[in-house]
């Protein structure tokens, strides 16, 4: 009964030395969790080791918390209880072994004890708490010491965060999504560079390990992405994307970047528009009035993400001079893929019947493509060709207007009319005599010569001797002066005189001279140049002068009464002629300087008086391009050899921009350059970033041109003094 | 012992003897006294140790310079028995037993007949006077640029030119790289020349290098710092009688590079617009002696020629004091007056004009071209060789003439840097000269620990020059007054880097490199000092003497006959 008296003791006195334990345990925890965090153990270490810390700490006091048993607990009451007479020893000794007295003692022992107010002891308790106070203070100056430090400006330190939290992107998985239209697989692609076509959409996912709660993807020009958090360990988000870019990847933990990963490049190629080679017809296609000839039109569509359809325009002219109407008419186009690559073939068959078309109607096609860029289609078309039908007919009086011919009663018969004239007399060649024969003949060789004169005027009025050199191959293409015949001069407006002039120049013997040219000027007379008389463009010089030797044969044989022979020559120069009226259809508005009217009442007076000297001060000088680049770069030659200042890395962010949207264009030349920059604003020592950003940024300077600077006079001193003395002596 | 405590002990020893001799009473007292004395003279002496100076005959003596090969010092060493003759240079490798010594010192060293000097020899500002008597023992040569010659003073938009002369161990191509990367190359084997060049795009102070490459092997690279400046655009005036394309494209493309330019058409009699482009430059309204030194060059047609009257004898004087002009003749006049100088051309071609090519490239031309002679310079010619603009001198300036008629065809088909370089050429040859002072002579490669020569021309004194360098504080060099106005003085860098020199009111920089740069360089302007210096040996030798001491045994025999003549004086 007596050892239960003590038991309220007991548990009291064990429980303070279990409250000292565990301060105790508390100090040697901290003091661990401290080391722990100066050796930057991770987070679940430096947990598992701060709890076996405590329990171990625990387990090593829990002998002493047993020490305080009965017979303890007694002695300290004998001590602290003066009423207990030194007997409280006895209260620990089970009742049974006690005799009589020893029982009595213990009794009364026992009843003031109950009585009386005892303290218990207090084992330990400061030095436990100046432990634990010595454990809080270490743990407070490693995290003190382990956290970064907040930067001047408000920003994060990213070098210090990051190594304290070692987050980072260890894969990347872009899924490039082409735009429906394009009917295209989604593609993966390895790494952050991408390349996408214009309007894809564009899935990144990055695996990060590490502590870190956002993960942006940051573009230049401050375009941000945000990622999502995938629920595993890892980012994802997407976007459209229409125009090339630079990103790099950056996570952040409690608002503070902890990774910053490289720039990468998203290349975005564009969906260009069809191109259309045409494959035929190639040259202009001529019809005859009447010739059902059906036309295959084919081309060749390229198109880098695919055809969606094409069709054949024309356009068919009809009419000439003013009067020239049109209609435009699409007919479908058979399509066909060529090969495995994106090429595709176009084809189909003009027919003149279904279109109608009439002689002297032009028509004018093109074929048109395009592809399945959504919403709106890209087009392309090919190059023009020309189908015509040769008019035959109703151009006698036509060809007067449209060469602008004098209209005065012309005095000479058509082509056409000669032609008829040449046929009939052919066909009555039969009934005819040799001597009627032959003077019929010869009236239409006239007419035909009027004719050609007539159009020699286009060419300068002395076309026929060019005729004479060209067409040496009848009799009467000698030179002399039997080509000059009264109705010719007449004709061409020419005098007597010069003809005459013409008549009496020697003629130069054959190969007496090598060039032609001098004998002419030396024993001829200029009239005025043929080729400068007009202003027809060369092609309609060449045609005309083309029909005029056809007319020219075909009076050859008519002088000589070969009629039949003629024929082929009249049709030809016919044909000649129908083909530079069709040209005449073509014109273009003229456009040019329109001088103001002029006073006629001041032309020529020599008044001066309201014209004064003027005066006029501009500045064009431009100022040098990229100031900012100029400006990094002397902030670079100004810090050889040290650290960059604050000022000059604040030059250097100043540059970025116009160094990030050049890597944007030329990531190869530039992409180096703007990634050392980078690390050049954070680590102000870094010298291979200085060589990097220092050959970027100088690439980005435009190659000048030359240009003159003023020279420093090479003089010596004898130079100087000589001209001195040259200038006082003067 | 000491010498000291040698002549004390002696002098005690000998003060005892002599004491004990004369104190002692005995008979004979003189001759004791005479023997006494006589131990103690030769006790005085053995103390003494006295010597004597004799004349010696020349030696040879051995210098150690940069570039020596040890093993060549030793050989020569041993073979002269020149050890205690062997010097060096401060800057050379330490010998083992040399005596420091510089090359002005070596005709104040004492009995050395004939130098041997081994290695690449002196600095070239360091030679010693000439006349010395040498033999010079070169080590190899080093492969690299042995010679370099860059342009003055490079501009933006100008030419940096890098001349010089390459020995390159085996073929390869020497790269100009600049601060973005290879600008020229050039195939260069064994001891070649090279040239190379470069239109600098930014001033400042740009990094450039040359480097030999040989496959995938850089052989070698050196350092090429350059000071690249803005250009100093000449300001000019244009004068015209009629308006004309060639006057108004080259006033819009000089104005936009930022060069002052007055353009003055005539308009009418007495009427004339006048364009001031880019202030700064003058008004042109009357060409007095005052407003043409507003300009660098006039450039007029022969029509505004003729018609500026009275002020012809203007122009002529300003172009005596250095003014440019050029002129444009319209036509194909034998003689050209301009400037009051005759420039003689000479008929080209039939016709009023002709075509000619400049570069490849087609342009019109005058039917005359200037007639070659010694004062007549072209500054282009046609691709046939005949000149397309050339100048002449009259006083300090200069005349020209262009025979090249439209070119801003050139522009206008797509080729502004060939108009831009044509013109370049014409004014940067025709334009007046900057004052020549004051100002810093350049300086060609400096190097840490070696002098670098400063010279300044200017009128007035100015004792001294002030260099900076970044990060340390300015010192103060100086200058000789030297004849014809100029000042020298030297220096030597104590760190690498950009050295600003200031002083006369002029500024210069120059850059000095590691002591261990341009090594070949560096070899040949050393090889180069020491050709130059050996020439006939014309300085005698300083005698020399030698101390020779006298054999201790005449004062040992001294003391012996003295102590022997008290000791038989006893006995006797």
């Amino acid at each position: 009964m007596s050892a239960a008296v003590l038991t309220p003791y007991v548990s009291a006195a064990r429980r303070r030395r279990r409250g000292v334990a565990a301060l105790f345990g508390l100090a040697a925890t901290l003091a661990t969790v401290a080391a722990g965090l100066l050796a930057e153990l991770p987070s679940l270490a430096l947990g598992a080791l701060a709890l076996a810390t405590a329990a171990v700490t625990l387990a090593a006091l829990e002998p002493w918390v047993r020490q305080a048993d009965a017979a303890r607990v007694a002695a300290h009451l004998s001590r602290a209880v003066p009423a207990l007479e030194e007997s409280g020893h006895l209260l620990a000794v089970p009742a049974g072994h006690l005799d009589g007295l020893a029982r009595l003692q213990a009794a009364r022992v026992a009843a003031r004890l109950a009585g009386a107010a005892v303290p218990l002891p207090r084992p330990q308790l400061r030095p436990a708490l100046l432990l634990v106070a010595a454990a809080a203070l270490l743990l407070a100056g490693s995290i003190h010491f382990q956290r970064p430090t907040p930067s001047a400006g408000g920003g994060t330190d990213v070098a210090a965060v990051a190594a304290a939290t070692p987050a980072a992107v260890i894969g990347a998985e872009v899924v490039v999504t082409p735009p429906a239209y394009a009917r295209q697989p989604a593609a993966h692609q390895e790494g952050l560079d991408v390349e996408a076509l214009a309007g894809a959409r564009v899935a990144w996912r990055l695996s990060v390990e590490g502590p870190a709660e956002a993960a942006y993807l940051i573009f230049a020009g401050a375009d941000t992405l945000r990622l999502a958090a995938d629920g595993t360990d890892g980012f994802a988000g997407s976007r459209v994307v229409r125009a090339s870019a630079l990103y790099h990847a950056e996570l952040r933990q409690a608002g503070a970047v902890v990774y910053r990963g490289a720039f990468h490049a998203l290349t975005v190629a564009d969906d260009l528009p069809p191109v259309v080679s045409l494959l035929a017809p190639t040259e202009r296609v001529v019809l005859e009035p009447g010739q059902a000839r059906r036309i295959a039109v084919r081309a060749l569509a390229d198109d880098d993400v695919g055809l969606a359809g094409a069709r054949l325009r024309l356009t068919v002219a009809r009419g000439s001079g003013e009067g020239v109407s049109f209609r435009e008419v699409t007919l479908p186009l058979a399509v066909s893929r060529r090969d495995a690559h994106r090429a595709w073939t176009l084809t189909t068959t003009l027919d003149p019947t279904a279109l109608a078309l009439a002689p002297g109607d032009e028509v004018y096609g093109h074929v048109e493509a395009w592809d399945a860029r959504a919403p709106a289609p890209q087009q392309g078309r090919s190059e023009t060709f020309f189908v015509a039908v040769r008019d035959t007919s109703a151009w006698a009086v036509a060809e007067d207007v449209r060469l602008a011919v004098d209209p005065v009663p012309a005095f000479f018969r058509s082509q056409r009319q000669i032609i008829l004239d040449t046929e009939k007399l052919v066909a009555e060649r039969a009934r005819l005599d040799a001597a009627t024969f032959r003077d019929r003949a010869n009236g239409i060789g006239l007419d035909q010569k009027a004719l050609r004169l007539r159009y020699g005027q286009f060419l300068g009025e002395e076309y026929e001797s060019e005729i004479a050199a060209g067409t040496s191959s009848g009799a009467e293409a000698a030179p002399g002066a039997d080509r000059h015949d009264d109705a010719a001069h007449e004709a061409a407006g020419h005098d007597e005189e010069a003809a005459h002039a013409h008549e009496t120049g020697p003629a130069p013997a054959a190969g007496a001279s090598a060039d032609p040219a001098a004998i002419i000027a030396s024993f001829g007379h200029m009239h005025d140049t043929e080729e400068g008389a007009t202003f027809y463009s060369d092609d309609i010089k060449r045609e005309l002068k083309a029909a005029l030797a056809e007319m020219w044969e075909a009076e050859l044989r008519l002088r000589t009464a070969r009629p039949e022979e003629a024929l082929p020559f009249e049709y030809q120069a016919l044909q000649l002629i129908k083909a530079l009226q069709q040209k005449a259809r073509v014109y273009v508005r003229r456009i040019g300087f329109e001088p103001p009217p002029l006073r006629e009442e001041r032309r020529l007076t020599g008044d001066l008086d309201d014209v004064r000297s003027r005066r006029a001060a501009t500045a064009p000088a431009q100022p040098p391009v990229y100031p900012e680049v100029r400006a990094a770069l002397d902030a670079l030659a100004e810090a050889e050899g040290r650290a960059l200042t604050t000022a000059e890395q604040e030059m250097l962010r100043a540059a970025a921009p116009t160094l990030a949207a050049a890597a944007a264009e030329a990531p190869g030349r530039y992409l180096e350059a703007l990634e050392a920059l980078r690390y050049l604003t954070t680590d102000a020592r870094c010298a291979a970033c200085r060589r990097r950003v220092l050959a970027g940024l100088w690439l980005l300077l435009p190659a000048p041109q030359p240009l003159p600077s003023r020279t420093v006079a090479p003089a010596t001193d004898a130079a100087t003094r000589y001209f001195e003395a040259l200038r006082q002596g003067r | 012992m000491s010498e000291a405590a040698t002549w004390g002990v002696a002098i005690v020893a000998a003060v005892v003897l002599v004491g004990a001799e004369l104190r002692r009473a005995a008979p004979r007292r003189a001759l004791r006294g005479a023997l006494a004395g006589l131990a103690a003279l030769g006790l005085l002496l053995l103390g003494l140790q006295p010597s004597y100076l004799r004349t010696v005959a020349p030696q040879e003596a051995v210098l150690v310079t940069p570039g020596a090969d040890p093993a060549r010092v030793r050989d020569l060493v041993d073979s002269l028995g020149a050890g205690d003759r062997l010097y060096r240079l401060p800057e050379a490798t330490a010998a083992h037993g040399a005596r420091v010594v510089t090359p002005e010192g070596l005709s104040t060293v004492a009995g050395v007949r004939r130098w041997h000097v081994v290695g690449d020899g002196w600095h070239p500002a360091e030679a010693p006077p000439r006349g010395l008597a040498a033999v010079w023992h070169p080590g190899a040569a080093q492969p690299g640029i042995v010679a370099l010659a860059t342009s003055a003073a490079p501009h933006v938009g100008g030419r940096l030119t890098v001349r010089g002369q390459v020995q390159a161990p085996r073929a390869g191509r020497l790269l100009l790289l600049g601060p973005g990367g290879a600008v020229d190359s050039a195939d260069v084997s064994g001891a070649a020349p090279f040239a190379l060049a470069d239109t600098p795009r930014a001033a400042g102070r740009q990094a450039y290098t040359l480097a030999l490459v040989a496959g995938r092997d850089t052989l070698w690279r050196e350092h090429l710092p350059v000071e690249v400046r803005s250009a100093a655009l000449p300001r000019v005036l244009v004068l015209r009688a009629a308006p004309d394309f060639e006057a108004q494209f080259f006033k819009t493309w000089y104005a936009a590079a930022g060069g002052s330019v007055v353009l003055e058409t005539t308009l009418s009699q007495g009427r004339t617009l006048t364009e001031t482009l880019n202030a700064g430059a003058g008004e042109g309204a009357a060409l007095s002696r005052a407003a043409l030194a507003d300009f660098d060059l006039v450039w007029l047609d022969d029509r505004a020629w003729a018609g500026l009257g009275g002020a012809r004898a203007t122009l002529s004087q300003a172009v005596r004091e250095g003014l440019g002009v050029l002129v444009t003749p319209a036509d194909g006049r034998a003689r050209i007056e301009a400037a009051g100088v005759p420039f003689a051309v000479q008929p080209v071609g039939r016709g009023a004009a002709r075509r000619v090519a400049w570069e490849g490239a087609e342009v019109g031309a005058a039917p005359w071209a200037p007639v070659p002679s010694a004062l007549v310079r072209p500054v282009w010619r046609d691709d046939t060789g005949a000149p397309l603009a050339a100048w002449q001198p009259v006083g300090q300036g200069r005349v020209g003439v262009v025979a090249a008629r439209e070119t801003f065809r050139w522009r206008l088909a797509g080729h502004p840097d060939r108009y831009a370089r044509f013109w370049t050429g014409i004014v940067e040859a025709l334009a007046r000269s900057a004052p020549s002072a004051p100002r810093w002579h350049p300086v060609a490669l400096a190097f840490v620990d070696e002098p670098v020569s400063l010279a300044l021309t200017v009128e007035g004194g100015v004792p001294m020059a002030t260099l900076r360098r970044q990060g340390a504080p300015p010192d103060t060099v100086f200058l000789a007054q030297q004849p014809a106005g100029s000042w020298t003085g030297r220096y030597w860098p104590l760190a690498p880097g950009w050295h600003d020199v200031e002083g006369g009111g002029a500024v210069a920089a120059f850059y000095a490199h590691e002591g261990t740069a341009w090594a070949a360089w560096r070899q040949a302007r050393r090889w180069e000092a020491m050709a130059a210096w050996r020439a006939a040996p014309t300085i005698a030798p300083p005698t020399a003497t030698a101390t020779v001491p006298v054999p201790l045994g005449w004062w040992f025999a001294l003391l012996v006959i003295g102590l022997g003549g008290l000791w038989l004086e006893r006995k006797v």
